[in-house]
């Protein structure tokens, strides 16, 4: 890709969110987690949800470059390979999130070497590893298929890539739905405990990736902008992106309708602090307003010009973590017993979670390092297939 | 069963001692909580807390108190809850790396050299009887640190003492029904503790044994039986 004024800014933008995240790991390394904001009652945090949400922008990478690489639709060639890079360096983000969020990141080995495959979190965590291989050997032969002088290699190369996506396809399906089981399989969580949760999982990939992609292809993608290939691209991804938005909203409202009609306690409350609680902004104001309501505006009613869409992409991929928010930390508010907290008093034996300066620290230090790795991967690497090629194919 | 609280002590222990001669897996330990005669004293807690060297934020026992009915008939309820040292644990069976299991005692375990610190078992647990180690300690900052506080727990047979970031420091603990003291011929620090005579420990699988004199004679009742857990800790109300 070409240098251009923009890509620079941004480039440079995400190193200054990477110098800003330092602070955070020195922190989170030195002092361990005496400094985050979850406890007993919520364990998880900002950057479960970081890494549920980066995990999401991976898999429907993925899953919209499979349109390509499986299915053949000749005209989504051209964004197929940035669609795995993005997907490739989403996993990463994702990965070092949940790293930092365990007790003893020194021993994550063990998942390899003593695993439990009775639990889902072994399950994903290989997945994980599985897919990661998949990605980095379809990059390499993909890239590789277009630098052959025989006809006959490049095939054998293009066949290969193929293959692996067709390997990849059900472990990407299978990595994030199981993230959604990983929740939904606790019984003694009755606002995880849903078979939809899953569903709600794949969906949320799916205009979380095609959202971000959308974002990349209408600010980074100036090539095809004279042919006016990008605004068609983009007009499309920014399109499913919004449906499959709408899709998890209505899904979103149909557990809202049928958990406060049913009026059971527990699932009550967790909905009442979605949407009346201290945090009631994350759900009405980021998620369903800037990520639902503006993005919507943009492209069904404004200009609809390529940054209208490249804005109000990038507005529901960012804006998607609150929705994952909302899915990991209500999850957790009631505790075991209504009157448990009653019996030991300690600053970290409540049902409230604010994530402190450390977590968005480092949420924001991962981001920049996947913009920075994003960026390098748009520099150094051939992400875009050559046009001369494009045309052969497509003749 | 009308006997003194010193008898009741002394049949417990003679009860611990023929269970201690019997192959492990002959044996269930079990529970019994009067809630009858809980004071909501919190000595449990705190003899939990002083036997097992835990930290701020870390709890094993728990007392918890409800106010039954308006006023003038108003009550107090205490609701003793250690774990429930599930038969069929729903928190061990997500663990990714084997780090926790029932033993063959009935008495669900974590090994801290194994757990990878992810807290899927503490999101799992029905009961909220798992909590995590963040390498907190009560005087860190004050002028004095107190040695107390990095003193050697000796939790399921091994030697802990809380330094750096090393186990038990980023794991999950729970309560273990004091085996290293069982193992030794003597009460749970809780069971040993309660000022009410509340508390009651042994084995479920000897019929002769008081706690399974008293879970069948007075009907014990387990929390959240709904949920096919098994819980090993009996209530009498």
């Amino acid at each position: 890709m070409k240098r251009n004024p923009l890509n620079i800014l941004f480039f440079l933008a995400f190193v200054v969110l990477a110098l800003v995240g330092i602070p955070g790991w020195y922190d989170r390394f030195v002092h361990g987690h005496r400094n985050v904001g979850y406890g007993q009652v919520i364990t998880w945090g900002l950057w479960v949800a970081f890494y549920i949400h980066m995990l999401a922008v991976c898999a429907g990478s993925y899953l919209f470059s499979t349109l390509y690489y499986v299915f053949g639709v000749e005209r989504f060639r051209r964004p197929a390979r940035a669609a795995l890079w993005i997907s490739l360096v989403a996993i990463i983000g994702g990965q070092l999130s949940i790293l930092i969020d365990m007790g003893h990141v020194e021993r994550f080995w063990k998942i390899i070497f003593s695993p439990n495959f009775g639990s889902v979190l072994t399950v994903t965590a290989w997945l994980y590893g599985i897919f990661l291989g998949l990605v980095v050997l379809q990059l390499f032969f993909d890239i590789r298929s277009e630098r052959h002088q025989q006809s006959s290699l490049a095939e054998r190369d293009r066949r290969i890539t193929r293959l692996l996506s067709i390997l990849g396809l059900p472990v990407v399906l299978s990595f994030h739905g199981g993230e959604g089981a990983l929740l939904g399989v606790m019984a003694s969580r009755p606002y995880w405990n849903s078979p939809l949760l899953p569903f709600m999982f794949l969906v949320s990939a799916l205009s979380t990736g095609m959202a971000t992609l959308a974002f990349f292809f209408a600010f980074f993608d100036r090539d095809g902008r004279a042919s006016g290939e990008t605004q068609r691209l983009v007009r499309s991804l920014s399109a499913y992106a919004l449906g499959f938005l709408g899709l998890y909203v209505l899904m979103e409202f149909t557990a809202i309708f049928i958990n406060l009609y049913g009026s059971v306690y527990a699932n009550v409350e967790t909905f009442h602090m979605i949407l009346y609680g201290p945090f009631w902004y994350v759900f009405w104001i980021v998620h369903l307003g800037i990520g639902g309501a503006l993005p919507a505006w943009l492209l069904l009613v404004g200009r609809r010009s390529v940054a209208a869409m490249g804005l109000a992409s990038g507005l529901m991929a960012v804006t998607f973590f609150a929705a994952k928010l909302n899915v990991v930390i209500p999850g957790m508010v009631n505790p075991a017993f209504r009157n448990l907290l009653t019996g030991y008093k300690d600053p970290r034996y409540v049902a409230f979670y604010t994530p402190t300066w450390n977590e968005w620290l480092i949420v924001l230090g991962i981001l920049g390092l996947c913009g920075i790795l994003f960026g390098l991967g748009c520099r150094y690497l051939p992400l875009f297939p050559n046009r001369g090629n494009q045309k052969e194919v497509a003749s | 069963m009308g006997h003194s609280v010193v008898n009741y002590t002394l049949t417990m222990l003679s009860d611990l001692h023929r269970a201690l001669k019997k192959p492990v897996r002959e044996r269930h330990w079990v529970m019994v909580v009067d809630q009858r005669k809980c004071i909501g004293c919190n000595s449990c807690t705190v003899a939990c807390r002083a036997e097992n060297v835990v930290p701020p934020g870390v709890v094993y026992i728990i007392v918890m108190e409800e106010e039954v009915g308006t006023y003038p008939n108003v009550r107090r309820r205490f609701t003793t809850r250690p774990c429930m040292q599930c038969q069929n644990p729903p928190c061990t069976k997500v663990c990714p790396v084997h780090a926790t299991w029932k033993r063959a005692d009935g008495v669900t375990i974590v090994d801290y050299k194994q757990c990878i610190g992810c807290r899927y078992c503490m999101a799992a647990c029905p009961y909220g009887a798992r909590t995590f180690d963040f390498g907190d300690f009560y005087t860190k900052d004050t002028p004095e640190f107190q040695p107390y506080e990095s003193t050697h727990s000796y939790e399921i047979g091994n030697k802990w003492a809380r330094k750096g970031q090393r186990s038990p420091i980023h794991n999950v603990r729970k309560c273990h029904f004091c085996l290293h003291r069982v193992h030794k011929g003597m009460l749970p620090a809780c069971v040993a503790t309660c000022l009410g005579r509340a508390l009651y420990f042994g084995d479920l699988n000897d019929p002769k044994s008081l706690v399974s004199r008293m879970a069948v004679h007075y009907k014990g009742y387990r929390l959240k039986e709904d949920l096919g857990t098994e819980p090993s800790v009996y209530y009498l109300s």
